[in-house]
């Protein structure tokens, strides 16, 4: 017989006995749920793992093929890593093998110490540098020019670890540059000596046909009476040869120099020049000059752009013998450049001549007045300016002149 | 709600009122799970309404009451089981102000199914707390029980006041006054 006590005994038992069982079912399935947890983190694990190899292979392959040298070093400069580009540019196998330990210091020449480790000490700060030059002595013995692009490594807490920079041999390029500089300085006393030649030789020539002339002049003088007619106009001949002589050797001196203009861009209104260029050269009665379309204000040497101006203008006049002579100016803005045309109802030009005209000393009317090398420095100066000229034309209705400045 | 609220409860109720108490409230009530509770597992907030209920019909004393020694008994588990985490605060009033974002979001990392009550900081000073308590189990004086335990805890003594803003209980403004 149970007493009512041993009852509630009971009753707690199966209590605790039931609340044990829930207990272990739950641990239970909780255990199994951590197992398959586990066993799904262990694959993907796995696969991380794999990734992480193929990224790493990637990535050394990467660093390993790159043409240009290659360093990883640690914060104080030691070398941890290197490609093959940079093995074999510094001999680097055989460094070790002498010093144990490499730092990126001992690579470059010692003048460029200083500021290498300025230059790193920078990197370290920024968490980058860019195109540092410095001269290092290569493992075949010749000193070469390497540029460095470098950057920091930070670990997850934004931490500097390392320092990874990739230099390019610009040996080549800087040796170009040099030649480049000398070529350049070369050039320039040449023509600086032709210049003074150019001077000298017209200088020279000029002064014999001055005493020709003069003598010319005493000699008509002298024996004004001794001479006929036909001597006369022998000797009136002989005098033009001698003017043209003497503007032939002007213009070679005008030739010369045509390029030689160090002077600086300014802005000008090619409108407000054509006028100026209009009332210095002297326009004859029969000529009207107009300006049609409106002209653009450009950024040039104005000394060239008024020789080019001029050139064409007394071209046109003086090929524009009759009575109505019109000379015309006209703008368009062609494929993002300046388009200028000079048009004369003159005498014209034929088209098999349109390439020689603008040749030194090929003038198409024998005249006193045309040595026939305007026009060829017109396009010298043009293209010194990026510019074009050609031309059209119809015999005896007249020529335009078409030619162009780049807009930038 | 959680098994250790019950297994907790149970143990309570048998140092105060013997194993015979628990056996009466058990059997009195109409329980899923029969009474068997173990502290990893979940079981209907009735079957403590119940519980509670039949103990205060059992022993006239005032549920409200029973809940309050409930509350102070159970700090006694935050004690013995989380003691790095009551180590992270300077003082009570400074513990009692961090419950909704860091202890309760502390409790849900461990029991994402964990049911928690709201407490919205209303007024907070270095001495003084103004909190207002929202849950549908209208379980106010059990927190309340935590909070007296907490002064304690930390050495301190505490004037708090407590006023239902609904008459269910389920909307209660604590004001809290280090003394």
């Amino acid at each position: 017989m149970q007493t009512p006590q041993s009852d509630v005994y009971q009753r707690a038992l199966a209590r605790e006995r039931n609340a044990r069982k829930e207990a272990e079912r739950i641990l239970e399935a909780k255990s199994t749920e951590l197992y398959h947890l586990t066993q799904a983190l262990t694959q993907s694990n796995a696969k991380l793992e794999v990734l992480l190899q193929e990224k790493k292979s990637e990535l050394s392959g990467l660093i390993h093929h790159i043409l240009d040298p290659y360093i990883l070093v640690d914060l104080d400069g030691n070398i941890i890593k290197l490609n093959k580009a940079a093995v074999e540019l510094f001999d680097y196998d055989n460094l070790i093998k002498k010093a144990g330990k490499v730092n990126l210091i001992h690579l470059v020449s010692p003048e460029d110490r200083m500021r290498l480790s300025t230059a790193f000490m920078d990197m370290v700060e920024d968490g980058y540098i860019k195109e540092i030059e410095v001269k290092i002595t290569a493992a075949d013995g010749t000193v070469r020019d390497l540029q460095i692009n470098a950057s920091v490594l930070y670990d997850n807490n934004n931490n500097p670890t390392a320092a990874q920079g990739i230099a390019r041999d610009i040996t080549a390029l800087k040796q170009l540059e040099a030649q480049k500089d000398k070529l350049y300085e070369k050039l320039e006393s040449q023509n600086e000596e032709l210049n003074e030649y150019a001077h000298v030789v017209s200088h020279d020539l000029k002064s014999p046909l001055r005493s020709v002339n003069a003598l010319i002049q005493w000699i008509k003088t002298d024996d004004k009476n001794v001479f006929d007619p036909s001597m006369d106009q022998y000797f009136g001949m002989i005098d033009k040869s001698v003017k043209k002589m003497e503007n032939l050797i002007s213009d070679i001196l005008r030739y010369s120099k045509s390029e030689v203009d160090y002077s600086e861009e300014t802005l000008v209104n090619v409108g407000d020049l054509i006028s100026e260029v209009q009332e210095h050269i002297d326009v004859p009665a029969n000529i009207s000059i107009v300006i049609e379309s409106q002209m653009p204000t450009v950024q040039v040497q104005k000394g060239k752009l008024e020789q080019v101006i001029q050139n064409l203008m007394t071209n046109a006049i003086k090929f524009t013998p009759q009575a109505d002579g019109l000379i015309t100016w006209k703008y368009k803005s062609v494929d993002g450049k300046h388009q200028f045309a000079i048009r004369d109802n003159g005498i014209g030009i034929e088209e098999k001549y349109f390439d020689k005209i603008f040749k030194v000393f090929q003038s198409l009317k024998a005249s006193e007045h045309s040595t026939g090398i305007g026009l060829s420095i017109v396009k010298k100066v043009l293209i010194s300016m990026g510019g074009e000229i050609w031309l059209q034309s119809t015999l005896g209705k007249g020529t335009t002149f078409y030619f162009t400045l780049p807009q930038s | 709600m959680k098994g250790i609220v019950f297994t907790e409860f149970l143990e309570l109720v048998e140092s105060k009122f013997g194993l015979e108490m628990v056996d009466q409230i058990i059997t009195q009530s109409e329980l899923v799970s029969g009474g068997s509770y173990t502290s990893i597992g979940t079981y209907e907030f009735g079957e403590m309404l119940q519980l509670i209920s039949n103990l205060s019909k059992n022993t006239e004393v005032s549920t409200d009451d029973l809940l309050l020694a409930y509350g102070e008994h159970f700090f006694n588990v935050i004690e013995t089981s989380y003691p790095q985490m009551l180590a992270m605060y300077q003082g009570p009033i400074e513990m009692l102000a961090s419950i909704e974002n860091h202890i309760h979001v502390e409790v849900k990392k461990i029991y994402h199914d964990a049911e928690l009550p709201t407490f919205t900081i209303i007024e907070q000073t270095e001495n003084t707390l103004s909190m207002i308590y929202q849950s549908s189990r209208s379980m106010h004086m059990f927190g309340l029980g935590l909070m007296n335990r907490t002064f304690k805890h930390f050495n301190a003594a505490a004037e708090i006041r407590h006023e239902k803003l609904k008459d269910d209980g389920t909307e209660v403004q604590f004001s809290i006054k280090m003394i």
